[in-house]
C-alpha cells in the first residue's frame, strides 16, 4: 500500500452519484526511507478520518472499495489508515505523538 | 509477482476495521539483477510470519485479496512467501541466510 502525508482537499459539488458524500483528500506520497515528500499527488477518498497533515497509506484498484463504507464509491484510492509510528531497520523513523508541526509545508502567517 | 526486502514495520491505530489484527510490514523493491534494494518502500500485509531482514515475495492488485486472510480486505500488496533460494540462468543469484 502507498504511504503519503495528506496535504489538501477537493472539493467537487457536480460530481457522479457515487461519489456522494465522499471525503476527497489530496495526498502526496512520502518516501519512508527519508520522510521526503514527493510531487506525485492523488485524490484519494477518506475512509477512516483522516486530516490535513497525517500520514497515511491507502489502498489501490479494486482494493479501494473493500469496506463497507467505501464500497459504494467511485473510487481507486482509498485512504485505510492514519500511521502512528513506523520502524525501519530497527530505528524509529516516523513518531506520530512527536511530530510538533506536519503542516510545516503551510507558511507560518497562514496556519 | 515481484521480489522485496522487509525492512521494518508500521503501526495503526486508526485504520480500516477490517484491517485488525494484520501485521503491517514496510517492504522495498529487490532489483533481480544485483539483489540489492532498488526503489522506494511500500506497505504490505503479511501472512506468512516475514520478518526484517528476509527477501519475500509480494502479489498486488486483486490478486492482494486471494489469499485467504486477505479476502475481502482493503489490501493491495500481500506477501504470499519467503524466499529461500533464486537460481537464473542456471546460476543461484540468492540464498537465504548467506553472507
Amino acid at each position: 500500500m502507498i504511504v503519503g502525508r495528506v496535504t489538501g482537499n477537493v472539493v467537487s459539488s457536480n460530481k457522479s452519484e457515487k461519489l456522494r458524500n465522499a471525503k476527497l483528500l489530496i495526498v502526496q506520497t512520502v518516501d519512508l526511507s527519508t520522510m521526503e515528500m514527493k510531487e506525485d499527488y492523488q485524490v484519494m477518498v477518506d475512509d477512516v478520518g483522516a486530516g490535513v497533515g497525517d500520514l497515511v497509506f491507502g489502498a489501490y484498484g479494486s482494493s479501494s472499495r473493500q469496506s463497507d463504507t467505501s464500497r459504494q464509491f467511485a473510487s481507486d484510492y482509498t485512504i485505510y489508515g492514519i500511521i502512528d509510528s513506523v520502524d525501519l531497520r530497527g530505528r524509529r523513523t516516523y513518531d506520530k505523538a512527536e511530530e510538533e508541526n506536519p503542516c510545516n509545508w503551510q507558511k507560518s502567517s497562514e496556519v | 509477482m515481484q521480489l522485496a526486502k522487509i525492512i521494518g514495520s508500521v503501526v495503526s491505530t486508526r485504520k480500516c476495521d477490517r484491517l485488525e489484527g494484520m501485521k503491517l510490514l514496510v517492504a522495498i523493491p529487490i532489483d533481480m539483477d544485483t539483489f540489492e534494494e532498488k526503489g522506494s518502500p511500500f506497505v504490505t500485509v503479511d501472512t506468512v510470519g516475514a520478518g526484517e531482514g528476509e527477501i519475500v515475495m509480494w502479489c498486488g492488485g486483486s490478486s492482494s485479496r486471494a489469499t485467504e486472510m486477505t479476502t475481502n480486505k482493503p489490501v493491495d500488496a500481500t506477501i504470499i512467501g519467503i524466499v529461500d533460494n533464486v537460481d537464473i540462468l542456471g546460476k543461484r543469484v540468492f540464498t537465504k541466510g548467506a553472507l
